[in-house]
Parts: structure tokens; sequence; C-alpha cells
């Protein structure tokens, strides 16, 4: 197993704790500290990704047709397309569960601490598609994901199919389509032959736009 | 060779390879195109293998998604195996694709008939086998649906990961202990590594177990080159590799991902010139948890901790009747890390139905704590509920010499692996003798090794009585687990508190008679961890013993300043300025001192409400932020508890009951969890439904209950929909309650929307409305 070398962005942290500038007092500093590095003890974050020939927005050779107007868009003009998955492993929904009995003022910051990994994993994921397609002279857009826009979350039986994301990392999902662990992404990214401006991700494609409490005090998700 | 028996290779990389396209369901071309199935199979029995595997690795109803029938798929599988000509056909059964509670949202009895019907189409097969397994959860589900529905032989295996772990975190020893315990006629490894990583978990493994070792590996570990998956490792490194984990003793063998029918006939070339010595089975008491296995060589002692028991324990009476379990977790937490080794759980009260309780808490237990349990419980029913859903191989407390007792529990402990304690009581009562004890003990040991269930599984408890009543009784109990000891060989439990029952300064005794028993041979004391007094005593006889190798751990202990134990500190704050700094060791004293000169509800209502009320202010206003206002919360329900622990029983009154839930489909109960312990804070009784519940639960509980207040959550704008069921299904009853919902994605206008009464944009809001509700 490669050491852990993430750096957990603490500003990311206070972030999706919904922090807004307050006093950051030594306790909550602490607590913080000390659950991001039980966070780096617990988590096994690992990725995996498949590269497919598009045929519109069907994946060539296999039964996953993408369905929307918001992927057709992300997609448009690309070369081909890559399905990844990451995950921070089981270990931190079961410590989740146990901060959760223990201490919900622990179990809090812990949640935040992983959202901000879980995002740092997948960034170094799109990262390393990037550079395997640097060669080729393509280029990737942004991370995609199923339940964006108007892409359907039932995308993601196939596209953890595609990939061997079960078998490989361990993702399962919920009748409902939830991923299990719960700190776990999927998204679809297109390979382009010229650099893509116009970011397609983001609050405008967003399904939860009317809702985000994000969004309504003026900062963003991710 | 002649021991050795040779598996198939991979299915789905063939039918890849022969066109099958990516993502597609392949055990739908056993119908849609048998022939090409059938080549397979016929490719492999060609290259040398005696047992080919059915295409039927994902033919559960549940992955088959309605593209067709089990049945269908799994008689045809069946049919086209046998007709590649093999000497044997195993059934494949693969994962459901769904993750077992509590981590996951499906239920043990939902997997275990997934399983049982795919098993009930096995006519045709000589093997069942489970493989790629990640939950041993499962793993049991689908082995007691293979045991319970067909006589056939059932091979289990599980894939581990580089760190040695499956995906849920079960190690090769636990993996291969709790199956073979379960009945599995050969436990082993499958998939996600090559042959050369999986030798030192097979090794493991064939320490740990004596029924016969199977390894399917991948031809290697597998690299993504261009997008695209690849296995490095080719046919003759495979087999050389192979013959390596065979001469270790492995005798059942096969590929998985990325092996071909060259792979499998080079195999074959190198087992049939073997002379395998098997590494040899070291017998010696194992119990496992889903994630570890605590075994006992020589004369080793493992601790149980004694505290998850109702008898004289307010709370977790409380937490067993309104099924929160979060004191008992906590519980759990706090002996683990004082030092148990195993759990005792014991849900044994009159008012409550103990089977369906005692169920529930060892899967919730089993998720946080990766102690093995014992299950306490004198109901067989309660016990065989228990142990039927428990992810490894635990302790049963207790059987006895009464023939009744004898007749209900040695069969369950058989039949799901468990070990079992055997106290030496029977028709008439605890003999006065060590002799009589003895007795009882032989006729105990003598049935169950009839069952066959193995000596290493069974312990004997010679009974502790206290001193208080008679003085000779002591000497009785450690001469008794002497002779038991000596003359049955097994190992001997003993609940060392109850010989200063009646005392003052219990510990004292307790400690000195612990010693006692620990040298004479007391293996598995049942004990309060967090008593340091015991604990010393029981470091101190590690050392004694030679089990604490070099003194290490005595030294990691005791070396160093010895730390005194620091008393909460007596403090000047108000009980608003320690809430408001989240000063938790400061609360209980600053109550205590309230309490001298206010009555409980005037320390409630004139200190504790008023505290989280200002921290709910400052959480409004944007000073505080979530972990402070979480901090004073807790600080606050700290406070609670001490005002409730020294109050007359009654004079602490609930202002009034609210039923929460985090609603169906939804698996993130956070949110939901905050809430509760904020509506905790202002007086109010929460019962706290859980995650994923149907609207059904939640109309029975409202109309049960009678409540005023129902509080919905839903994090995900895909369950919000659950959640407007839920409000539907409230109204259509005739509930009368007021329904405030919350959650991340929500609005006020979709609040509106979905019927409810209330938006609660956060926690503080939802203790308004509460408020606002109860005060009219």
């Amino acid at each position: 197993m490669p050491a852990f070398d993430y750096e957990i962005d603490t500003d990311e942290t206070l972030r999706y704790l919904g922090y807004r500038g307050q006093e950051l007092t030594e306790d909550v500093r602490n607590r913080i500290g000390s659950m991001t590095e039980l966070l780096k003890r617990i988590a096994a974050p690992a990725w995996t990704w498949g590269v497919f020939e598009l045929d519109g927005t069907r994946l060539s050779g296999t039964e996953l047709e993408l369905e929307g107007d918001s992927i057709k868009r992300h997609l448009d003009g690309a070369e081909k397309c890559v399905l990844m998955a990451a995950t921070l492993g089981h270990s931190c929904d079961r410590e989740a569960m146990r901060l959760e009995a223990k201490s919900l003022a622990d179990a809090v910051c812990f949640n935040a601490a992983s959202v901000a990994l879980i995002e740092a994993v997948s960034d170094r994921c799109q990262r390393e598609i990037g550079a395997s397609f640097k060669a080729e002279g393509l280029h990737i857009n942004g991370r995609f994901s199923p339940g964006y826009g108007d892409l359907p979350l039932t995308a993601q039986a196939s596209l953890i199919r595609l990939i061997g994301a079960e078998e490989r990392l361990g993702i399962t999902l919920t009748d409902g389509c939830l991923m299990l662990p719960r700190k776990s992404v999927t998204a679809i990214i297109g390979l382009f032959k010229t650099e893509k401006v116009g970011e397609t991700r983001g609050c405008a494609v967003c399904g939860m736009r009317e809702f985000c409490e994000y969004r309504k005090a003026g900062v963003r998700c991710g | 060779m002649d021991n050795i028996q040779i598996f198939d290779g991979a299915m789905g990389t063939q039918l890849q390879a022969r066109g099958l396209k990516l993502g597609a369901l392949p055990e739908l071309l056993c119908l849609t195109d048998p022939d090409l199935v059938r080549s397979v199979h016929t490719d492999y029995v060609n290259a040398g293998a005696e047992v080919v595997t059915t295409n039927t690795f994902g033919a559960n109803r549940r992955k088959l998604m309605g593209k067709a029938e089990v049945g269908e798929v799994v008689s045809a599988a069946v049919r086209l195996a046998r007709e590649s000509g093999a000497q044997k056909v195993a059934l494949d059964i693969g994962p459901t694709g769904a993750l077992l509670k509590p981590l996951g949202a499906m239920s043990f009895s939902e997997a275990y008939e997934l399983f049982k019907e795919t098993v009930s189409f096995s006519d045709g097969a000589d093997i069942i086998l489970i493989e790629t397994m990640s939950d041993i959860l499962e793993a049991k589900a689908a082995l007691l649906a293979a045991k319970e529905n067909s006589e056939l032989p059932v091979y289990v295996t599980m894939t581990f990961g580089e760190d040695g772990r499956t995906f849920l975190g079960t190690d090769p020893e636990t993996a291969a202990v709790t199956l073979h315990s379960l009945g599995a006629d050969a436990v082993g490894i499958n998939c996600s590594l090559g042959p050369k990583e999986l030798l030192p978990l097979a090794e493991k493994m064939l320490r740990a177990v004596p029924c016969p070792v199977i390894v399917q590996p991948n031809a290697g570990l597998p690299v993504i080159e261009n997008g695209k998956t690849v296995y490095p490792v080719p046919p003759d490194e495979f087999s050389f590799l192979m013959r390596e984990l065979m001469d270790m003793g492995v005798t059942i063998v096969g590929g998985c991902c990325g092996t071909t029918p060259e792979h499998i006939s080079a195999l074959r070339r190198a087992a049939l010139s073997l002379s395998s010595s098997r590494s040899p089975f070291i017998p010696s008491p194992r119990f496992t948890s889903s994630r570890r296995t605590v075994s006992l060589a020589g004369s080793d002692v493992a601790l149980i901790g004694e505290r998850i028991n109702p008898t004289g324990k307010k709370k977790v009476k409380e937490a067993l009747r309104n099924r929160d379990y979060d004191y008992i977790i906590n519980e759990a937490i706090s002996q683990a890390e004082a030092g148990a080794d195993l759990l005792d759980v014991n849900a044994g009260l009159p008012e409550i139905d103990e089977a369906e309780v005692l169920e529930e808490l060892v899967t919730e237990l089993s998720a946080v704590t990766d102690l093995p349990l014992q299950i306490d419980s004198s109901d067989p029913a309660a016990v065989e509920r228990a142990v039927r859903v428990y992810p490894g191989k635990p302790i049963i407390n207790s059987v006895n010499g009464k023939e009744e007792s004898l007749a209900a529990i040695l069969p369950i402990a058989k039949k799901y692996g468990a070990a079992v304690v055997g106290l030496t009581l029977d028709e008439s009562g605890i003999p006065p003798t060590a002799e009589g004890r003895f007795k009882i003990a032989e006729k105990i040991v003598l049935r169950a090794l009839s069952l066959g269930i193995p000596r290493e599984d069974i312990l004997i408890d010679c009974l502790v009585l206290t001193v208080s009543t008679d003085q000779s009784l002591a000497v009785e109990t450690l001469r008794a687990v002497r002779l038991v000891k000596e003359r049955l060989g097994v190992r001997t439990v003993l609940g060392v508190s109850n010989v200063s029952f009646g005392l003052p300064q219990r510990e004292i005794l307790n400690s000195g008679f612990l010693a006692s028993a620990l040298a004479v041979g007391l293996d598995l004391p049942i004990m309060n961890p967090l008593s340091a007094r015991y604990m010393d005593v029981v470091r101190a006889h590690r050392v004694l013993s030679g089990q604490d190798k070099g003194a290490a751990g005595y030294i990691e202990k005791y070396s160093g300043a010895a730390k005194p134990v620091e008393a909460a500190p007596d403090s000047e704050l108000s009980v608003k300025d320690i809430v408001l700094s989240g000063r938790k060791l400061l609360i209980e004293g600053a109550v205590k001192k309230a309490l001298a000169s206010e009555t409980p509800m005037d320390v409630i209502n004139g200190l504790l409400i008023p505290a989280i009320n200002a921290a709910g202010e400052l959480f409004e206003k944007g000073k505080f932020f979530l972990p402070q206002l979480m901090a004073s919360a807790e600080t606050v329900k700290l406070g609670f508890d001490a005002v409730k622990n020294s109050a007359e029983k009654g004079s602490v009154s609930s202002k009034g009951t609210i039923i929460l839930a985090t609603v169906k489909g939804d698996i993130h109960d956070i949110g939901k969890n905050i809430v509760k312990l904020l509506l905790n804070n202002y007086g109010y009784e929460v019962i706290d439904l859980g995650r994923d519940v149907p609207p059904e639960t939640v109309v029975a509980e409202a109309k049960a209950r009678n409540v005023k207040l129902v509080g919905l959550s839903a994090l995900m704008t895909t369950t919000v929909k659950g959640m407007e069921e839920t409000v539907k299904a409230l109204r259509a009853a005739g509930c009368g309650c007021k329904i405030m919902v919350g959650g991340a994605v929500l609005t006020k206008e979709y609040a509106d929307m979905v019927g409810a009464d209330y938006y609660a944009k956060d926690a503080a809001e939802s203790a308004k409305i509460a408020e606002e509700i109860f005060n009219n």
C-alpha cells in the first residue's frame, strides 16, 4: 500500500462545516486537527477509471447510453470519454458511525474533512487521466457525475459495472442508487482535441441549484 | 497430485475476448448464446480443469434486474457446464451487489433469500462455490443459504486487497476461521491479487483451519494501460507461483480474472509433479468479529468486558427499552480502549422483545467494534437470532447441565460454529463442591463433543458465588477450575465480581480473587475492564505467565511517570460559560453544585436550557459554527445526565415526545442525529427511528405513541420523494401530529410542496419549532 500522502485542506474542511469567518477558537482548531489526523489513519483512498469510444452519447461496445441534455453538452465534441470512480473506503463510514455515537462535534468535523479528502482524491485521479492522454494530444474537461443536471442517478449502475468499481474499489449501490462507501465519487470526463474552455460543471448545470445552502450563501460546494 | 483439485480459470475475461459487450450481464449469455458459454467450459476441460464453474456469478434476482428469471439462467448454466464433459460442476455464486446493514441498507434475511433462490436451482451441480466475497456477513448469508437448502459441499472464497484485508476489513485468518466454523467444506481466496501476493495470505488460512484451502488468483495485479485493464502474469509464471502455493498445502486451485485455458493447462502440469506438505494447522480457541481473531495460545488470557448488561444499570436499561444504542456503543468503545479482548452482550429485560433487540444490538455493535462478542442470554430463540446475524464466530453464554438447556443450546452452537460457555449447574442447582461441579462440566463437554463441537470451542464456567454468605465457596470454585483444566483440557470462564457481592470495597476482593483464579488457570475472566485495579492484575499476570513477551505491554503501560487520574477540577465558571466553551469535563461538577440548592427541574429550566439557548443564538447570528454548537450541545447533554443520575426517579419530567426519522431511501443520518441531540438538550424525549425508514414505520410509531411532532430528514434531492410519501402517509392515516422537515437540499418552498407544517433550516430552528408546538 502506498503511504498516505494527501494534504487535507483545512480551508476546505471549514467550508464544508459552514464556516463563515467566525473566530476560530483553539478548541475548534484542535478538534479539526485531530479529526483530520484520524482520517489520515483510517482512509484508504483508491480510484479506477476506463476509457471508451463514443458513438454520440452511447459508449461504444457497451450498453450505456448517457441520457439528458447536460451530459450531451458536457461531451459535445469529445473524441472519447473516461469513466472514473474514487472512494475513501468503508473504514471511513465505519469510523463516522462510531464517532456519531461518541461525539457529534467530532463526527461533523470528521465528515467535513472526509468531503475535502474525497475531492482531493478525485482531483488526483483526474490529473492522472489528464497526464495519460497528453501524449495523444487529448485534453480533459471537468468531472460530471450522475445526478448533476438531468443526467439520472440510475446511470450509476452501468458506470460502476463498466469500470469494475465494485470489484476494484468495493463500491456498491443502494436500491436508490446511492453509493456505498458514502464517500465515493463517480464521474464522466470528456477527451478533446482542443483545450476545453467554458466549464460545464458547477452551479449552472447542477440539479440542486434551487435548493443549495452553499449557493444561497454565495459560495460553491466544489 | 491425487489430493489436488483443479478448477477452471476466468469466465468473464473469456466471454469478453469472444465479444461480450462491456457492462452487459454475462449470465444472460447462458440463454442467448449457450454455444459460446459451453465453448468456454470445454476449453477449460481440454486444458485440464477437473471442475468447471457455471456462468452464474451475478445470477441473483437483484443483479439480473428482471432481464431473466433466476431459475432459467441457473438451470441453463448448470446444463451447459455439464455438457462440457467436466468431471465436476461448481455452481458459482457471487455477491448480491448490495451492502448489508448497518453500513449498508440490505438486511441479512434479504441477502439470504437472494442466495436461497439461486441455490434452489442447483440440481445437476456437484459443488457450490461462493466467491469474491468482501463482506464476511454476506458470505455467511450465502453459506447458510447453501447449507440449509442443498446437500452439496460448499466452498467459500473471499477477496483481499494489497493491505491483506477485504474491502470491509476482514483478514484471511478471520475469514477462514469464521467460514470453517459455519461448516464450509473448503475456504480460501480469489480475485484481486496475483498468486505471489496471495501466498502469505493463504499461509495464514492454512494455519487457522483444518479444512482444505482453495486459491484462485488473478493473472497478476491488474494495471491500467491506455485506459484498459491488463493482467500481466503469463501462464508459465502463473503455474510456477501456483506450485509454491500447492507446496505449502493449498489443495484446490484455479484462476480468476485474466486467466485463460493456457494458465490452467500450465497449472495442471505443475500439479502433476507435486509433493505437497501442508503448513501445520494449529488448533487453539479462536473467536472472531468481522475484522479480528482473538486466539488463545497456551496459557494466554483474554478479557471479556461485562458492562453491556442491564442488570443494575439504569442507562443500559433505558437504551434497550428505547432501542437507542448510542450509550451501549460507547460502553463498547470504552471497554475496548481499556483493554477488553471480547465483549459480553446481554439484553435480558423482561419488558422488551429480547430476541429482536439482541439481534439489532449485535448488528450495531459489530459495525463499530472489532472485538468478538459473547452473546449472553438464557433464551435459546434470542441466542439463535443473534448468532445467525453475527458477522463472525461468537461465544454463546451459556448452556448448563440441565437436559433442557443442553438440548436447546448445543445444537445452535454446533450449527453456527459458535464457542459455548457451559455453566456447572443442573436440575439440582449448583453443587457445593469442586467435584460436583466437575461432574457437570464433564457431562457438558462430552455432550458437546458428541455433537461435533471441537474441544477448543467448549468453555466451562465453574461459577463464582459470593463469599459474604459462605467463605468456603471461593476455594471450591478455584479447585473446580483446576480440575476442569487438568482433566477435561478445556478453557475456563468466570464472572469474577460475583465473589464480593454484599461486601464493601468490592474491587479489593475482586482483584484478589482474580489473581488467585488466574493462578489456577482461569483463561477468560468476565470483568469490568474500566477498573484500573483489575487491569493491573491482568497485566501483571501476563508478564508472569509469559503471554506478554518481553513484558513489552507492561513496560509500555507502566514505565515513566504514573499519571494520576485527572479529577474534574472544581470550577468557578458558570454553567453557561462551561456550555458555551464546550468544556465537557467541568459540567458535571457545576451541575452537582447547583443541585445542592436547586431542584432538578430548576437546574434544567434555569441553567441548562438557557445555556443551550445562548449557544443556539450565537449559531443563528453566525458567531458560532457547527462544531461549536455541537460541543455546547454535548456538554449540555452531560449536564442532563448528571441531573438525571442524582435526581430521584420521577423528579425529571420530559417536555414531550418527538419522533425523528431519516426517510426511506436515505442512508445519511448525521443531520437527524444533530437535531436529536439538540432536542434532547431542551428536555424532549426523542424516539429515533433511524435511517432508511419506510413511511409505514413512521405512521405506526406516530400513532402508537400519539406524538405531537414528527421530524423528517432527507439529505439528497433523490430522497426528498421519500419525505413526501411519508408526509402523505401520516396525513392519510389521520395522524394529528405536526410535521417538520429538514435536510441539506431542502428549502421552505420544497417543505411546503411536500406538505410539511414546518421547515427547519437547521437544528437550532428545529428546537424553536418544538418550543412553539409544545408550549402552546
